[in-house]
């Protein structure tokens, strides 16, 4: 492996984990809320 | 690349590891739908085709962080190097199961037969009908197409045929695709959880992923920075150093100042220790040969096992691969290897250890 390479490398994992970690965390955050069901039961 | 190329053949060594990962697999998915079932849930949880979908899209994603994890392990702890030995083995099984998935998924949302299969494909990446309302099954189905890439181009053929430049840089879409994967779960399945265990998982995965690719990447960039890199002399020769920093049977990297790097290896033949030198980079896929061993008289890549001959550079037969080698001088046990490499049909030769040339 090159430098060059390795240098792409280090910058692609240095950003995916952390784009991918935030996807997550707002997909999370999104989520649909869901109302109890009418005889008090939890899902 | 060469047209005398012999494949590796199929042996028993693999398809006793496709058993295993077979059987694996198979394992995997009854404990997670006889767990599914065991497990108290509502609405159609306890459905074996829904469990059956879920089981298949954690294997899969399961094996695609394994696949992804043996790299950078590698990198870490080269003792685990065995392991890229059949990685594009697991590769493929990963794109058989995530299409089992995914034609899973089709049948089941397509009322088996209510809708016909090609409307259903058509209809699925652009529908949107996850919980969140998000298209997450484009995104699947991107990740699904790319796996179908890596995994028809696995064969050597295909490194062969594209170079191995070209053939790592298409494989470097994996990542493409497990970005892809992580989205559309993130997206779709994880949009009905309502506890936060899924999410955890997930994150942990990548995390897992992401840190062990990182901290490989920085181990690997120290270990370039503080390489030094002797300059040669009038002659073009670098000072190695001692012989003995070589271990024996073994091989060390030797960078040059021009950036690349040299495979110098020390082995004993007959009464004598001999040492030699050739281009780092394997013939295969560019493994690094500074980090393997000698292993029945050749130099062997510890990422596939590609064997060197020491005084050519050329793969013993019936294999026609060839490396170019470095030419090498001994004084006393200091060890000096010219920073140019010969062209593979002119072989350096090693030196012997406490003799002359040759």
């Amino acid at each position: 492996m090159t430098r060059s390479q390795r240098r792409v490398h280090l910058v692609v994992w240095l950003t995916l984990p952390v784009v991918l970690l935030g996807l997550i965390g707002w997909a999370a955050s999104v989520r649909p809320s869901v109302a109890p069901p009418p005889n008090g039961a939890t899902p | 690349m060469s047209g005398t190329h012999t494949w590796v053949k199929w042996n028993k060594a693999k398809l006793a590891y496709d058993a295993v990962v077979l059987a694996g697999i198979v394992a995997f998915i009854a404990v997670f739908i006889a767990v599914g079932i065991a497990t108290p849930a509502g609405g159609n949880a306890h459905d074996p085709m829904i469990l059956l979908i879920r089981a298949t899209a954690f294997a899969a994603i399961t094996l695609l962080h394994v696949v992804l994890c043996i790299g950078p392990l590698v990198r870490l702890w080269p003792a685990a190097a065995p392991l890229l030995y059949n990685r594009r083995h697991l590769g493929v099984t990963t794109f058989v199961v995530s299409l089992a998935h995914a034609a899973l998924v089709l049948l089941y949302y397509g009322g088996f037969g209510a809708q016909s299969p090609g409307e259903a494909v058509i209809a699925a990446p652009v529908a949107g009908s996850g919980p969140g309302g998000f298209p997450f099954e484009a995104l699947g189905f991107g990740g699904l197409v790319l796996l179908f890439v890596l995994a028809a181009t696995s064969h050597d053929f295909w490194n062969f045929a594209l170079g191995p430049r070209l053939w790592k840089a298409l494989h470097m879409l994996v990542y493409a695709a497990y970005a892809l994967v992580i989205a559309h779960v993130a997206l779709g399945a994880l949009q009905s959880e309502r506890d936060g265990l899924h999410v955890m998982l997930l994150g942990a995965g990548v995390a897992f992923v992401g840190g062990l690719h990182i901290a490989a990447g920085l181990r690997e960039a120290r270990r370039a920075r503080g390489a030094v890199s002797p300059e040669p002399d009038t002659d073009g020769w670098i000072d190695a150093g001692l012989a003995d920093d070589i271990p024996l049977d073994g091989a060390r990297t030797l960078p040059t100042p021009r950036g690349e790097r040299i495979a110098v290896f020390r082995f004993r033949e007959g009464g004598d220790e001999r040492v030699g030198a050739m281009s780092n980079a394997c013939a295969h896929q560019g493994g690094p040969l500074g980090e393997g061993r000698v292993i029945d008289g050749c130099l062997t890549c510890p990422w596939h096992g590609w064997q060197y001959e020491p005084e050519t550079g050329h793969s013993p037969p019936p294999y026609a691969e060839r490396v170019p080698t470095h030419e090498v001088r001994v004084e006393g046990r200091r060890v000096f290897v010219r920073s140019t490499p010969r062209q593979t049909d002119q072989p350096a030769g090693c030196a012997r250890i406490g003799g002359d040339h040759g």
